[in-house]
């Protein structure tokens, strides 16, 4: 019970690295912040920051003067700014920090220039000037730009027009055995055309969508499918590309500002209640003490605008629990480690391609079914 | 308005204008165009007539010495030349970069220019 009280006491600080609620920054897009370093940790852009070698801007070159202290200063900035973070410690200031020492680490060396690393530099400055009672629309416009960008530099290109950019790429660099084994059997550069012009149509359409509040939801969807697609078809996470977009697109959920109301089925569920009741860090899930109240429920949950039952409950549920988007953050992560280990990199790629899926498919009735609304 | 907002939004006006700005040089820093185009190529260096190794290369610019580049192959001419003009400037070096990008016919590019 003394274990059981002191952990439960722990779990309820507000430095608490699994809660993310009660701090300047709105939950979820601290949460992106914490997932974020955690993943510019796990791939090693700690050890990668140097000291400037061929700066963008020159005057970075007076380092060689005194060597190492460009180096030292910025690790130590984004380690330490990073942990403060985990713990909630003036948050804001803590990603700022870490949003500019990631563009200046950039900006210090174009051999290390990588967009992956560029968009989280983004994320964490834009997050560090937002706050929690306004939505990050700063975020939002970071989000269209990035795709804005990225049709205006394809579209003059004459190569993408041809399909011969596309072709090129996934016949010849990638040798895409099902680009290859498709494009066969169509006329000439058909499927590289068809892919090129959709890819650019869709990241001009997403653009438009992430600008408008009202399409955001569709745009989400059309991010997270469209980039799941291209994972599945070139096998590639482009560095940590996808992550990242995945990880930006809890910008764009709505945190719930009042408490929800759960009730599961105790007869059933009551071990599975008792360790969710442990879990829930950000006290903002009140679980009932009764079960649904229709038998033929066996999961409720009450928001401030709705009311949804069973599976399509469990999919709110998870929507809103920073410990679910955890999970499938270490589950993506560890799974990734261990099919490699045991088998190779294709088995860990085509088991993570279809763990992708299956998650999208989970929670794909969520685009266009209405739950009940509370009257 | 606050001055935490004015920041975010100069920081978004710089990324409008990287991104024009990128519609005036060939170089692709800044402006969100990972994989527009795709490059073949090989660096090769010689210092007073010496062939550099390709762990040499790499060692120089940090940078490998052949592989696929996924943005512009002018972002690869750049840091050679900017490398060569400041830290390597008495090196006496002669590069060349044979690329193809997006499986066009190979071409050459050269620092320095003859």
């Amino acid at each position: 019970m003394e274990i059981s009280k002191k952990i439960s006491s722990l779990t309820s600080q507000q430095f608490f690295p699994l809660r993310v609620t009660n701090t300047a920054m709105l939950p979820n897009i601290l949460l992106l912040c914490k997932l974020a370093f955690i993943i510019l940790c796990l791939y090693g852009f700690v050890g990668s920051i140097d000291n400037p070698h061929i700066p963008f801007i020159k005057v970075l070159d007076q380092f060689h003067n005194i060597p190492n202290v460009f180096k030292v200063v910025c690790r130590v900035t984004f380690v330490t700014a990073g942990v403060l973070l985990l713990f909630n410690v003036r948050v804001r200031t803590m990603a700022f920090l870490m949003g500019i020492t990631t563009l200046l680490v950039l900006l210090s060396s174009k051999p290390i220039f990588r967009n992956h690393l560029y968009i989280l530099g983004c994320f964490f400055l834009l997050a560090g000037v937002s706050d929690r009672r306004h939505s990050p629309w700063l975020l939002y416009v970071q989000f269209a730009l990035i795709y804005l960008g990225a049709v205006i530099n394809k579209a003059p290109q004459m190569d993408w027009w041809t399909g011969q950019f596309m072709d090129n790429w996934l016949r010849n660099a990638l040798e895409n055995q099902t680009y290859i084994t498709i494009a066969s059997s169509l006329p000439d550069m058909l499927f590289a055309k068809l892919l090129s012009w959709s890819s650019m149509f869709i990241e001009f359409v997403i653009a438009l969508l992430i600008l408008n509040k009202k399409t955001q939801k569709i745009a989400v969807w059309t991010i997270l499918i469209f980039h799941t697609l291209l994972y599945t078809l070139t096998i590639d996470r482009f560095g940590h590309f996808y992550e990242d977009i995945v990880l930006g697109l809890l910008i764009f959920l709505n945190w719930p500002k009042k408490k929800l109301l759960v009730a599961i089925d105790d007869n059933r569920f009551l071990k599975l209640k008792k360790v969710l009741v442990n879990l829930n860090f950000n006290k903002h899930i009140i679980w009932s003490n009764d079960s649904p109240k229709m038998e033929s429920n066996w999961f409720e949950i009450r928001t401030s605008e709705k009311v949804a039952f069973n599976w399509s409950g469990i999919r709110i549920f998870l929507m809103y629990s920073s410990n679910f988007y955890i999970f499938l953050f270490g589950l993506d992560f560890l799974s990734r480690f261990i099919t490699r280990f045991l088998f190779n990199n294709e088995i860990m790629h085509m088991t993570q391609v279809i763990m992708i899926w299956a998650g999208i498919l989970f929670f794909l009735p969520m685009l266009w079914k209405k739950q009940k609304t509370k009257g | 308005m606050k001055f935490k907002y004015a920041l975010g939004m100069l920081f978004l006006l710089l990324q409008v204008g990287s991104i024009v700005y990128a519609r005036f040089v060939p170089e692709r820093y800044f402006c969100w165009a990972p994989y527009d185009e795709h490059t073949n190529y090989a660096i090769s260096i010689k210092i007073n007539g010496e062939l550099l190794s390709k762990q040499d290369i790499k060692n120089r610019y940090h940078y490998q010495a052949v592989g696929w580049e996924p943005r512009a192959i002018d972002n690869v001419f750049d840091l050679i030349r900017q490398y060569e003009t400041t830290n390597g400037i008495d090196d006496n070096v002669q590069v060349q970069v044979h690329y193809s990008t997006n499986g066009h016919e190979e071409k050459v590019w050269r620092f320095p220019k003859k």
